[in-house]
């Protein structure tokens, strides 16, 4: 059925970008967070997106029309920004970055920018989801008369 | 009765080009699904022009066949239309050529033209239905 898979691409474009919205709100509740279950600070986090491409579509080499999904969640492997405060539980206690404390690459201003971004291509899924549902109730006005 | 349905020209070139519409529409949906995958390439439709140059071309491989010089070809079914993926350049440094500003663009025109064929479909529709009724 074409045209509920048009729903399904659109739906799938919804669900990556509401997904990047839920990293960027989760890295910018831990850009302070100094302590995580793995050790260490937290690490900012992100989506890394793909086209979907089912087996069949693979083997027949064709092209396909199935929306985007999330390959997997990586976490940023960019050095920890360093802060002074040798009063903090979790400074460095030895060595020549003593009284530092290891803080999350959280960049801010960069997750502000991600988020507009998230947005924006959220409101474009939207509007393509209209545009498919009022071409299916125009489609359902055919010999009505 | 039936050849009502099957054999005219009309009947044929709306029902093809609203599946080539529909396409289309599944193709900008994937675009737009798809703009912030890196490296993704924008996927485009191609129809009416395969349908203009099949028109305008006497010698193109897709001949029309005819059996009166003023018929409209009835092999006109055989223009079906066809996902391309656009492989030109990209203006992000992420590999991904999808513009969102001409993809909306493209939808609306889209959403229109499809709007005007299931439009024209209803009015034959309706002439068949006049017929039927004897003009009453």
């Amino acid at each position: 059925m074409s045209l509920f898979n048009t729903f399904k691409i659109s739906a799938s474009g919804l669900a990556a970008e509401r997904l990047r919205m839920d990293l960027i709100a989760d890295n910018i509740a831990n850009a302070e967070t100094t302590r995580t279950a793995q050790g260490g600070p937290y690490r900012r986090k992100l989506a890394i997106f793909t086209p979907y491409r089912s087996f069949e579509n693979v083997l027949r080499g064709e092209l396909s029309l199935q929306g985007v999904k999330v390959e997997k969640i990586v976490e940023d492997k960019s050095p920890f920004k360093l802060v002074y405060d040798p009063d903090h539980p979790d400074a460095i206690p030895t060595g020549p970055q003593q009284g530092y404390v290891q803080m999350p690459n959280v960049n801010i201003v960069e997750e502000m920018v991600d988020m507009i971004s998230a947005t924006r291509a959220y409101e474009a899924n939207v509007t393509a989801l209209n545009a498919a549902k009022s071409m299916a109730l125009k489609a359902l006005e055919i010999g009505r008369g | 009765m039936m050849k009502i349905f099957q054999e005219d020209p009309t009947f044929r070139l709306l029902n093809n080009s609203l599946k080539a519409a529909s396409l289309r529409h599944n193709a900008i949906s994937n675009n737009i699904a798809n703009v912030n995958t890196p490296n993704y390439k924008r996927l485009l439709v191609s129809f009416e022009d395969q349908l203009r140059n099949c028109l305008m071309n006497e010698k193109s491989p897709v001949k029309l066949r005819r059996t009166h010089p003023r018929h409209i070809g009835s092999e006109m079914e055989i223009i079906q239309p066809q996902v391309i993926q656009d492989n030109s350049t990209s203006l992000r440094t992420d590999g991904n050529n999808v513009d969102i500003d001409m993809e909306v663009a493209l939808l609306n025109e889209n959403t229109m033209r499809y709007n005007t064929l299931a439009q024209t479909m209803s009015k034959k529709m309706s002439l068949l239905n006049s017929v039927i009724k004897g003009g009453r």
